[in-house]
């Protein structure tokens, strides 16, 4: 009765051996002290997990066909390169084009204090162009809003710019940069067109309102309200929904 | 009318392999079925192995089914697609804590917070409080005994099975059990009444 019984415990636990087998193992136990106790634990363990829930089904399968499309692209590729020389030999025709290349403004309202837009101290209501930054201090909050697309407002102590305006008339993306701080957007735009990058990831809006912040390390917060947010982390995207809110750690 | 385990594998495989099948033809909707019919235990494993981290557990689903989809024309069909799925999700979560940027809830709760929902709301607030510990007391465990551990609970796998899916005998298999096991029961104790045996 000296060999100890570990091998055939989970076994002996899960009722799987014969019933001679069960028998001796039962009987080392009354008189293993080492045996005992690791029955004990091992029991008690298994039991502490039926805690743990199955996972509820996620929304997986949509990225994965997503992926999967993209596989198959090459095709589909060629023929919407067709598709949009047909388009843009249209717009050429109608010679509209000045128009479709002119960039869209973001303007800037000033909520509370003096936020600073380019170099100057704004007191009244401004545009901001590609490349400026707008920065709030400790006391200053300021709103931006664009026709069509929504309001940001941006927060104490934050500072962003815009890296690209988009243009009139057209669905090419908004894109700004938070450097530090916070913002809270409220997007009516179609998805995909208004993008925030931030130094640790790059949040793309899907229709929705969230809130995005960035501390002085790099990392980001984000906390979506309604809606869904896109958040690409340069080596995957992961989708974050209403409800939800992540941390995400600096670039290393 | 109640299958048996071995009857219920042979059903199992016969829809996965008419499945896998139509998959190899390039039938999107088939796939689609096998993800319904597996994904969830999938990702039952992966959440809790990520400590419920719920961006990670999609991560892992959509890498191994990714990867699952890849591969379809090298699945022999002498093994159990679930089988073959289980070393994906062995090998997805293995690989996918090793040095990479998480993005994580933030909702994970300290000990000290969770002792004053707990004592705070009652019932509820005492079943949360211990479906976190037991969540935080296997994410604390070692990677290989926290990975045979959960394909245990959730998959109800032979050892056989755990064996190969994990890479290792089916002694090893009975051992990390054993280690992962009485950890929990270690790491919770006070979720246990009973006294210790000195």
């Amino acid at each position: 009765m000296s060999r100890h019984v570990d091998r055939r415990l989970q076994h002996y636990l899960d009722g799987a051996v014969p019933s001679r087998e069960a028998a001796w193992i039962a009987e080392h136990l009354l008189s293993c002290e080492r045996c005992r106790r690791l029955h004990d634990d091992v029991s008690r363990g298994r039991a502490l997990l039926s805690a743990l829930p199955a996972a509820g089904s996620g929304a997986e399968w949509a990225g994965i066909q997503r992926q999967l499309d993209g596989a198959a692209a090459p095709r589909r590729t060629r023929r919407r390169a067709w598709l949009a020389a047909a388009a843009g030999l249209v717009v050429g025709v109608m010679a509209i084009g000045w128009a479709l290349r002119m960039p869209d403004a973001w303007i800037v309202e000033v909520v509370a204090g003096r936020p600073i837009a380019g170099a100057r101290g704004l007191t009244a209501t401004a545009s901001l162009d590609t490349g400026q930054w707008l920065e709030t201090d400790g006391d200053s909050r300021a709103r931006l809003v664009m026709r069509g697309l929504g309001t940001i407002d941006v927060e104490p102590n934050s500072r962003l710019r815009v890296v690209s305006p988009g243009t009139l008339f057209s669905s090419s993306e908004r894109r700004l940069e938070l450097d530090v701080g916070r913002l809270h957007a409220r997007v009516i735009a179609p998805p995909r067109l208004f993008v925030v990058e931030t130094p640790s990831a790059t949040a793309i809006d899907m229709g929705c309102e969230y809130t995005l912040a960035v501390d002085a390390s790099g990392a980001t917060w984000i906390r979506v309200i309604s809606g869904l947010v896109r958040m690409d982390l340069g080596d995957r995207i992961v989708d974050v929904r209403a409800g939800t809110e992540f941390r995400l750690d600096p670039r290393p | 009318m109640h299958l048996t385990r071995v009857e219920t594998e042979h059903v199992t495989m016969g829809a996965d392999h008419e499945l896998l099948e139509a998959c190899r033809g390039g039938d999107r909707e088939a796939f689609r079925q096998i993800f319904e019919r597996h994904s969830s235990r999938v990702r039952s494993v992966a959440l809790h192995f990520f400590d419920g981290d719920a961006a990670a557990a999609d991560d892992v689903v959509q890498g191994v089914f990714l990867k699952l989809h890849a591969r379809i024309a090298q699945f022999r069909g002498d093994s159990l697609l679930s089988t073959w799925l289980h070393r994906l999700v062995v090998n997805a979560c293995l690989d996918d804590r090793r040095g990479r940027r998480r993005l994580r809830p933030l909702d994970a709760l300290d000990d000290t917070t969770l002792g004053a929902v707990a004592a705070g709301q009652g019932e509820a607030a005492e079943a949360e409080q211990r479906l976190r510990r037991v969540r935080a007391a296997v994410a604390s465990l070692p990677p290989k005994l926290r990975i045979a551990v959960l394909l245990r609970h959730f998959e109800d796998l032979a050892y056989d099975e755990m064996a190969q899916a994990l890479g290792c005998s089916p002694g090893t298999v009975a051992s990390r059990l054993n280690r992962g096991h009485a950890a929990l029961a270690r790491a919770l104790s006070e979720f246990d009444p009973r006294e210790r045996v000195p």
